[in-house]
């Protein structure tokens, strides 16, 4: 994993426990329900704290990027570059 | 900023009327939103001179769905009346850990008709301004 990677991970982890290493490229996580609305804001906060970086929440892009692990990882580290 | 309700996300009408003593025959306008997919029930406590606003998903493609799921009957947010809605937007889109996460345009007879409206998270907190 990059640098990245892991810190992305670790908010996962610390939600869903160890095991969401398994499949966690895989998950869509709205759909299967790891974030609802209010993690949403939580994530967006981690992620603002984590990386220096605001997340717009209305942009339908940026939310269609957050529901899942790679697409995430590529909109903050496009966005900070 | 002036309070003006209590958005207060609900999995049962009933059940949630009974625990503020209140009937359906207080409720004053039921609104179909459909954009967030909810039923919103508006009652009018006089004592307090407040809205309730009571907001119940109606399928599962509503935004509080998964918020009903689960807290159940809880307190979803705060609305405060505003006569400057795009400042406050520009003000909570700046400060740290605030984020705008909704607007929208929907008609409420109660409040006057056509109302713009704002929803923010501020520290895990919901507040949604209108105007």
């Amino acid at each position: 994993m990059t640098h990245t990677e892991q810190l992305v991970a670790n908010y996962f982890i610390q939600k869903e426990g160890e095991n969401i290493l398994d499949s966690i490229k895989e998950i869509d996580f709205i759909d299967s329900g790891i974030i609802d609305s209010l993690d949403l804001i939580n994530l967006a906060v981690y992620i603002e704290e984590t990386f220096n970086l605001k997340l717009n929440l209305v942009d339908e892009s940026t939310f269609n990027s957050i529901r899942q692990f790679d697409s995430l990882v590529k909109l903050i580290e496009t966005s900070k570059s | 900023m002036k309070i003006h309700h209590l958005g207060i996300a609900i999995d049962n009408l009933d059940a949630t009327l009974s625990i503020f003593k209140l009937t359906r025959s207080d409720i004053s306008e039921t609104v179909y939103d459909d954009v967030q997919k909810n039923n919103l029930y508006f009652i009018f406590l006089k004592e307090n001179n407040l809205w309730l606003e009571l907001v119940e998903p109606v399928d599962q493609n509503s935004t509080i769905f998964k918020f009903v799921n689960k807290n159940k009957t809880s307190l979803h947010h705060l609305g405060f009346h505003t006569s400057k809605l795009e400042m406050e937007e520009d003000y909570y889109s700046k400060i740290p850990k605030s984020f705008i996460i909704g607007k929208y345009n929907i008609k409420v007879n109660s409040f006057g008709g056509y109302i713009n409206t704002l929803f923010i998270s501020f520290k895990g907190l919901i507040i949604e301004f209108l105007n």
